[in-house]
């Protein structure tokens, strides 16, 4: 996380909103102590630290949240997989102050094929009764960071919501986004989908109201292994990176599960999107795709847009 | 740039097309949202009254914000040694890189700056805040007032000889609501005999700030660390901890509800839950004697937020809680004793109505319930104004009427040097692990 998180909000009364606003910004900061993969004490390093040699107690609202995460796990066939954080990390991407486009040396093919080997929801025990979090095998690292930021920017909506705002815009680094009602003037919140390759170009406008619209791509956080690209997403089931560069937008009710699908449509390309949409009439998705000549152009999955 | 931005649509800007276009997000775009615009003198007619803010971080920008609605305030001179905090000030106050300072004293140099808002680290109160009214300006300084008690001695002298207006920044102070409170405690003593206080703020989370990316671009070599200059409240060099930072808003309201300050205190505290190198307390609880027999108990927890932040005055007729609101309003609550006599609450209210049109009562009898432990009859709102200004505006009204027609202050050296030594004298029983008497001649200037 540490990335921009900013909140747009009108209402007859500004002084009430603003101070709803201040506090739901604490909240933010209460939150990303919490999910940090950085900060030694936050609740994700004490478990990741600890949960393969003893159940570790696990706060209500993480606990709810991995029972969560672990549905969407298995309803995108793994392709999103918050227990495969040494994946990431045996590729290099947890150092702090990591450059983009950094050269870094690719890791051993039996290193990552061992991880694959004893990742996934499988090794680990959430203990409903207990609230307890166990991990089976010492591979496995909870890593949030494909789903924190909308996690956090959909509590932090929640609670302007509860504070009697009924109109707002959130966003936590751009690519995790919530809109509550819509400005009085429009049908919603004009959301721009950028271009991934050409900057300040848009590829279309959202009119987003009462959703949340979350973005995944490989075009911004990479490094050079041997001279190839590799973007920061990963297939858990293969450990390989996500090849191409192109993103995924996903329009969805939580912002949560919006992050969640739009790193499993980006693994998974665009026919399997296509499948899961049919299946779950809430959930669209946007992808940005190069046609052959290398331009960027949008393909709409799921039913109404516009 | 800063890390959170709150950007408040007014009804206006939401109907401009071009309002809304700046706040559509286009990703890489990056719109960068102005803040309010500060009103200037023609605007607004008011007497100009120039000010300068000195360590504008977190609590000062919000201070700025406030200060600069107040008619003819405007900050002409921005300083800190943080560079984030000196950009989101320069946007807030929109001044030029000409009139943004790392050095407080280049800002204190400037002859038309006739006021400062000092919110730099506890610490440095004193020192800057002395070095501001020895240069004739006008003060406000964020609470609590001193790192020591000789410090806050030192700033009321200063202000006494220089005859600049020096006040604290305890808002509830200003608050109508508390206000008014004030005077159903004390003039139609709705509590009889108050007889025990208990007070808390208490939250769930680790007080840790996240650490904004920039440069530091002047200090000594213990503010050069970011850790230190951004969380400098989670650690004893630099801070009084949980009673300093949220236990003194409400001892400063004790203070002034009971007409009297504490004679002795004893507490624990420790840093028993966020083990991450603080060595500020995560948790104290504080028991205060008061003269008369009066006792009160405060608790400030960062492990559970039960209850939030109140204070209740607790005397043989009833109990009255008085809290800021999820909106900043304020907020008040009575329950009577079932022993006590009703009171006549529609003719009473009628009354308030008459001597101040300003403040109403409203009582909703719907929530009139049998509680256990008494009776529950009424649940007051406390107007937070006619107009709807909360205690940090009209905290800046009043700082400004102070500067500019001589009106009292509101709350002034002494008010934050009663609070000061109750503060301090707290920590001192917690480490000494003992009572501490606290000698009358503390809290005389």
């Amino acid at each position: 996380m540490g990335s921009l998180f900013e909140i747009y909000a009108g209402g007859d009364d500004l002084e009430a909103v603003e101070h709803a606003a201040y506090d739901a910004l604490d909240r933010v900061g209460w939150l990303e102590q919490q999910l940090s993969h950085f900060l030694p004490e936050s609740d994700v390093s004490q478990i990741n630290a600890r949960a393969y040699q003893e159940p570790v107690p696990v706060a209500p609202n993480l606990f709810a949240l991995l029972v969560r995460l672990r549905r969407l796990s298995l309803e995108t066939e793994g392709a999103f997989d918050p227990t495969a954080g040494k994946l990431v990390r045996t590729w290099g991407f947890f150092r702090r102050g990591l450059l983009r486009g950094e050269r870094v040396t690719p890791p051993q093919p039996e290193r990552i094929a061992a991880i694959v080997q004893q990742i996934g929801w499988r090794y680990v025990q959430l203990d409903e009764a207990q609230q307890t979090i166990r991990f089976l095998t010492p591979e496995i690292e909870l890593h949030l960071g494909a789903v924190g930021k909308g996690f956090i920017v959909a509590c932090a909506a929640d609670f302007l919501r509860s504070a009697g705002i009924s109109c707002a815009l959130l966003h936590s680094g751009y690519s995790s986004i919530v809109a509550l009602g819509k400005p009085p003037s429009s049908a919603g919140w004009p959301i721009g989908i950028p271009d991934p390759q050409e900057e300040g170009r848009q590829l279309a406008v959202v009119q987003l109201r009462d959703a949340a619209l979350s973005t995944s791509g490989s075009a911004e956080q990479f490094i050079l292994a041997e001279g190839t690209r590799v973007g920061h997403l990963f297939d858990p089931r293969t450990g390989q990176p996500v090849g191409g560069e192109y993103s995924v937008s996903v329009l969805s009710p939580d912002a949560a599960e919006g992050d969640a699908l739009s790193t499993a449509f980006a693994v998974q390309g665009v026919e399997w999107a296509r499948a899961y949409c049919q299946a779950h009439p809430g959930v669209k998705a946007l992808f940005a795709l190069p046609d052959p000549q290398g331009t960027y152009c949008l393909t709409r999955i799921g039913t109404d847009w516009d | 740039m800063e890390r959170f931005r709150i950007n408040a649509l007014s009804r206006r800007e939401f109907l401009q097309e071009s309002a809304l276009a700046a706040a559509a997000l286009g990703f890489g775009a990056g719109w960068a949202g102005a803040d309010e615009k500060p009103q200037t003198a023609a605007e607004t007619k008011a007497e100009p009254l120039r000010i300068g803010i000195i360590g504008p971080g977190s609590q000062g920008q919000f201070d700025l914000r406030k200060a600069i609605r107040v008619p003819g305030v405007q900050c002409v001179a921005v300083c800190d040694i943080f560079e984030p905090n000196l950009n989101a000030a320069k946007r807030i106050a929109q001044v030029h890189d000409d009139s943004a300072y790392s050095d407080y004293r280049r800002l204190l140099d400037r002859k038309d700056v006739q006021a400062v808002l000092v919110t730099v680290p506890l610490p440095l109160h004193a020192h800057i805040a002395i070095d501001a009214l020895e240069a004739g300006k006008h003060v406000f300084c964020e609470k609590l007032m001193a790192y020591t008690v000789e410090d806050a001695k030192k700033m009321a002298r200063t202000a006494k000889r220089t005859g600049k207006v020096l006040q604290i920044g305890h808002q509830r102070a200003s608050s109508v609501g508390y206000n008014h409170a004030y005077e159903l405690l004390n003039s139609k003593k709705v509590c009889g005999r108050i007889t025990h206080v208990r007070a808390q703020w208490n939250r769930n989370g680790s007080w840790r700030r996240s650490i904004p990316k920039g440069q530091i671009l002047a200090g000594l070599d213990y503010w050069r660390d970011p850790e230190h200059l951004v969380n400098w409240r989670l650690y004893k060099r630099t801070s009084q901890g949980l009673m300093a930072e949220l236990g003194s808003h409400q001892i400063q309201v004790v203070n002034w509800f009971l007409n009297a300050a504490p004679s002795a205190v004893m507490g624990v505290g420790g840093v028993d839950y966020w083990k991450d190198g603080r060595d500020v307390w995560d948790n104290v609880q504080v028991i205060y004697e008061y003269p008369n027999g009066v006792k009160v108990t405060y608790q400030s927890l960062t492990t559970n937020q039960f209850d939030g932040f109140q204070e209740q005055f607790m005397g043989d007729k009833g109990t009255l809680i008085t809290t800021v609101g999820d909106h900043g309003e304020d907020k008040g609550l009575l329950y009577r004793e079932p022993k006590a006599e009703t009171l006549d609450w529609a003719q009473y209210t009628e009354k308030e109505k008459d001597a101040n049109g300003k403040v109403g009562i409203i009582l909703n009898a719907s929530a009139t319930k049998k509680l256990k432990t008494g009776a529950r009859i009424g649940e007051t709102t406390l107007a937070t104004s006619a107009d709807g200004k909360d205690a940090y505006d009209l905290q800046f009204y009043n700082w400004a009427a102070s500067i500019r027609e001589g009106k009292p202050i509101y709350c002034d050296a002494e008010v934050g040097l009663r609070t000061a030594v109750a503060i301090l004298k707290a920590n001192e029983a917690i480490v000494r692990q003992t009572r501490v008497v606290i000698p009358e001649e503390l809290y005389t200037i």
